[in-house]
């Protein structure tokens, strides 16, 4: 949802589906193999930030789905390393060169975290395997608001910046971005923009509900239940593709006239300088993955949408995205 | 939702003989794991959480989750009060009574009453939770960023006590627990302050960091300071068993019940706050009772008050914690983050609906908070004749012991050695600050507020476009930020009177001496 | 505050009655105490220059009042004045012989041993893995806080750093770097 460092989540995480089986000592040396024999030792997959958030989530759950449907013969070690905004895991993946069993889960917002923290590494160093799962945005006010459609708060916000107050998660992360895009993309300077962050979905609704804040933009999960029971109105959701909230079809930005397609995605990157060879083996695992019934079942679960690209798709789209990012940084003066 | 015959209904349903066994695991090894210097509440519960939840039927499984929280809020309370080595920012105040009372003899009493305190103030909240949870939640969510900035003033202005004899020295501890909040990534403008070009302290220093540091580590190098080398054990009396019910003498047990509720009625508000938390109540109570309660002349010697109330005030904000979280599905604390884990694994979406479309399990979830209190104190008391023995370890066993649970709490937790480093440096830091007399608990006191006035303070500034008036247009932060005012004042008021009429004051009611 | 009744706790033990067993503590260097607090006013005036300097470069952004340097600032600048206060008051208990803050810092030595080991540990615990890193720890930290019941300590910190990790990582599902040690 926002940057990867969340208090209440680490504990979380902790907490999450655990793996129990300890691996076999030694795993730095690749063994070089095509797909055939992949994977032949334990999988050390990182979190790079504290548990509980959204990667951790999503790491264990593959984890499981991968050991539970022995697609692997050992074990998928999760671990979390915080720090940096992701920076201090990814210099760590920098020690496993060439090891096709060193992963690292990212997403979109690690692009602005590393940025932030002015990070010696960037996500070019390290090999790209997949992206899976994706989550909209919504943008939503409280039942009583005057503005009745996204286009009323766009036209408001146009008009002056100071007029409209916006509330989400940490600044920088994917629910500025996203307001940052729209605002951009309508003809408004997004560096104007009055952003109060929050800790989460949950004390963004409560400023909502207050009046801190007019408009709330984060995860489409994070407000389905108010939307639901009326506390809150859904103005629009930010992916081009419409799905169902609180039972309703979502109207998108797309359907309201702005040129915007954005989704929180999650992926999968391995050790940098990992041989072509052995990055087919990780997309071929993770193919058979992806078409498990316990992936399926995993991704409603969790209300996550599919969203996997894999090979020379999935290395375009980080490089589109980085930009992306930056484009965005840019217009919020970031 | 105010529906006895409800409650009624989930007390049967939890009420089985098996239930009652998963309740008794669960406080045992909440308890267990708790009882680790560096491992506190919030983090026991991640840890146990997978074993809470491996049954296919909820029920069973918020009784479990309940007794592991009850365990584990009382195993850190043990460690604070025995060895000094609170586990996390709720439990510093519990620390600096209950360790002068367990120095002094009186480790049994401060344990009672911390476990009867606890106990008194989760029933209290457990009934207002089950009879005012819609209308508090609406209340606690209608709190705007100004009045939360007032709030934390007149904080502030109310927990004076802690700062000790020396006004320049307290005030110096605070102001430092201040800037390492500031630390780390500005989460507003996205840019970082005082890391000095480091990307470990992107992530600021957690307020956990600063516990452990200050107090674990702190303490480890302090009793090592003082220990002769080849010195044999050395072991703190236990004291005496006391006469009295349930190791509280009659006297004891006045000079409890009060700080008790008061402790509850600070505790249970700030929970259900969405920006309250569980560590301003338990300093606001441990302050109350230092300047108001009869036994005041007894702080710094080991008041049985200082900790009664802060132990109730940290149970009953647990409670408040879930008044938001039920009525409107959002979640202000990190055990309330897990338990929203914990719901979705049953399919359970707090909020709104819950009490409409889960209400028996509401309910029942209520009615296991009462039982696991109940086993808590059923299964602890006859224990703490055992938890005092820990005093009895050999000084260099349990002292070593605990910088080893200290780094695992710190490492288990972020996965980063760098985190280790840096609880070791705040342990100098807290070495130095026992050696010259400066006090620690307001180091942990101005993180904790810098913090939050900070981020409350620029949310209204954001919210209002820059316009400072919004702190005395809106009525309900008016009146809180007069109260601060009149707190700030009227301590001084005797001494003002005085100089004005001319005469040498006496000793002020806060402050006492200065150097 | 609370701290006035430790000064006797670490020697309230073994060496009761015998005086020589606790040395440096007190008469032999009061002069060391004495000047102590005003080393550490001068610090801590220091730390404050250096964190208002700090503050500083902090921008503004749109305005003081939205921004984040109006807290940096607020407050680096108070604790300066307040460690200012500190110091001069300090300066003044030594210059008028009144000194107060005595108490000597005891063994220095033995906790730059133990702060040094503490360090170490944070360094080696990831290459060189929990169970032996953690071992060395608790055995070096209990010599270092005066046992000298090497067996027990030996037995101890096998049990300590062998148990934490057999739980931690296969009940709890915490990972723990495994190091030099192969298990499983």
């Amino acid at each position: 949802m926002s940057l990867p460092t969340r208090p209440a989540g680490r504990l979380a995480a902790l907490s999450s589906v655990a793996v129990l089986v300890l691996a076999s000592a030694g795993c730095s040396s690749s063994d070089g193999g095509g797909s055939a024999g992949f994977p032949s030792e334990s999988i050390q997959f990182m979190v790079p930030s504290g548990a509980g958030g959204g990667w951790d989530t999503t790491a264990r759950t593959m984890a499981k789905v991968l050991e539970g449907d022995e697609l692997v013969d050992d074990s998928v070690q999760v671990s979390n390393v915080e720090g940096g905004g992701g920076a201090t895991g990814l210099a760590k993946l920098q020690g496993d060169k060439g090891d096709p069993y060193s992963w690292m889960m990212t997403g979109l917002v690690m692009y602005g975290a590393l940025e932030q923290a002015s990070s010696d590494v960037t996500l070019e160093d390290s090999t790209p395997i997949a992206t899976l799962t994706s989550e909209a945005e919504a943008f939503v006010v409280p039942a009583d608001s005057d503005y009745q459609s996204i286009q009323d708060v766009v036209e408001a916000y146009t008009g002056d910046p100071d007029s409209v107050t916006f509330g989400g998660g940490s600044a920088g992360g994917s629910d500025q971005m996203v307001v940052g895009e729209l605002m951009s993309k309508a003809g408004g300077d997004a560096g104007a923009m009055s952003y109060v962050p929050y800790d989460g979905g949950g004390e963004a609704i409560a400023g909502l509900l207050n009046g801190d804040v007019e408009v709330g933009v984060s995860g489409v999960s994070e407000f389905e239940e108010q939307i639901a029971s009326g506390d809150l109105r859904l103005l629009a959701i930010s992916t081009a593709q419409t799905q169902d909230v609180a039972g309703e079809e979502a109207p998108t930005l797309q359907d309201a006239g702005y040129d915007v397609d954005f989704a929180n995605w999650r992926g999968v990157v391995a050790a940098p300088d990992v041989s072509d060879e052995d990055a087919q083996a990780i997309t071929d695992l993770l193919d058979e993955m992806h078409d498990s019934q316990a992936w399926k079942d995993a991704l409603e679960e969790n209300g996550w949408a599919d969203f996997y690209k894999t090979g020379d798709e999935a290395t375009s789209y980080f490089e589109s995205e980085s930009d992306r990012v930056a484009g965005i940084y840019d217009e919020l003066g970031l | 939702m105010g529906d006895i015959g409800a409650l009624m209904d989930g007390f049967a349903t939890v009420l089985s003989p098996s239930a009652l066994l998963f309740a008794a695991v669960g406080v045992t090894l909440g308890t267990l794991v708790g009882v680790m210097p560096g491992i506190g509440p919030a983090v026991t519960i991640a840890l146990l959480l997978p074993v809470a939840t491996q049954f296919d039927d909820p029920i069973p499984a918020f009784i479990m989750f309940a007794g592991i929280y009850y365990g584990a809020m009382y195993g850190g309370s043990t460690t604070s009060i025995l060895l000094n080595t609170p586990g996390e920012s709720a439990s510093v105040a519990t620390a600096i009574e209950g360790n002068l009372m367990a120095r002094r003899g009186e480790a049994r009493a401060a344990l009672a009453t911390s476990a009867i305190g606890s106990f008194v103030a989760a029933i209290i909240s457990t009934v207002l939770l089950a009879l005012v949870a819609k209308p508090a939640a609406d209340a606690a969510v209608s709190i705007q960023a100004t009045s939360y900035v007032a709030i934390m003033i007149l904080s502030l202005a109310t927990v004076t006590a802690l700062v000790g004899h020396s006004v320049v020295r307290g005030l110096v501890s605070l102001m430092l627990g201040m800037m390492f909040a500031l630390v780390g990534l500005d989460p507003q403008s996205g840019q970082t302050r005082f890391t000095f070009g480091s990307s470990e302290l992107f992530g600021g220093i957690e307020d956990v960091l600063i516990v452990i540091g200050l107090f674990a580590v702190g303490e480890v190098l302090y009793v090592l300071s003082n220990r002769p080398r080849d010195g044999h054990d050395a072991v703190i009396g236990l004291g005496d068993r006391p006469k009295g019910f349930l190791w509280l003498t009659p006297a004891q047990w006045r000079r409890s019940w009060g700080p008790w509720l008061r402790g509850a009625a600070f505790g249970f508000p700030f929970g259900a706050m969405p920006s309250g938390g569980a560590e301003l109540p338990t300093f606001l109570s441990y302050s109350w009772e230092k300047n108001r309660s009869k036994g005041r002349a007894e702080f710094g010697e080991g008041a049985i008050e200082g900790v009664a109330g802060p132990e109730a005030a940290n149970n009953a904000s647990f409670t408040g914690v879930l008044v938001p979280l039920l009525t409107l599905g959002i979640p202000t604390s990190a055990t309330a983050a897990v338990m929203i884990a914990a719901f979705k694994q049953f399919n359970i979406q707090p909020g709104p609906q819950l009490f409409a479309t889960s209400g028996d399990l509401v309910w029942a979830l209520i009615a296991s908070l009462f039982v696991g209190n109940v086993l808590l104190l059923v299964l602890n008391l006859p224990l703490i004749n055992l938890w005092v023995k820990v005093l009895s370890v050999p000084t260099p066993v349990l002292y070593s012991g605990i910088l080893v649970f200290a780094s695992l709490g710190i490492y288990a937790s972020s996965g980063n050695s760098t985190q280790v480093t840096i609880a070791i440096a705040i342990g100098v830091l807290g070495f130095v600050m026992r050696k010259l007399d400066f006090p620690i608990a307001p180091t942990i006191l101005g993180a904790i507020l810098a913090t939050e006035m900070e981020r409350q303070f620029r949310r209204a500034m954001v919210s209002s476009h820059g316009d400072l008036s919004v702190f005395w247009t809106r009525p309900v932060t008016l009146v809180i930020l007069l109260l601060a005012l009149a707190a700030f004042a009227l301590p001084q008021l005797p001494r003002i009177v005085a100089l004005a009429r001319g005469r040498r004051p006496g000793k002020r009611l806060a402050f006492g001496d200065e150097d | 505050m609370t701290h006035e009744p430790r000064a006797t706790h670490g020697v309230a033990g073994g060496t009761t009655g015998d005086p020589a067993a606790a040395p440096d503590l007190t008469a032999e260097e009061p002069h060391r105490g004495a000047v102590a607090p005003v080393v550490a006013g001068v610090l801590l005036v220091v730390l404050g220059l250096v964190m208002v300097r700090e503050a500083f470069t902090v921008e503004v952004g749109r305005d003081l009042v939205r921004g984040p340097r109006l807290f940096p600032a607020v407050i680096t600048i108070t604790f300066t004045a307040l460690a200012a206060v500190y110091l001069a008051q300090q300066v003044g208990h030594l210059l008028g012989g009144r000194v107060r803050d005595g108490e000597a810092f005891g063994d220095l030595p033995r906790v730059a041993g133990m702060i040094g080991l503490l360090l170490a540990y944070g360094f080696v615990l990831e290459p060189v893995g929990y169970i032996l890193s953690t071992f060395v720890l608790f055995v070096v930290g209990s010599w270092l806080l005066g046992s000298r019941a090497w067996k027990r300590d030996l037995v101890v910190g096998v049990g300590l750093s062998l148990g934490i990790f057999v739980l931690f990582t296969q009940l709890l599902a915490v990972r723990l770097p495994q190091g030099v040690i192969p298990l499983g």
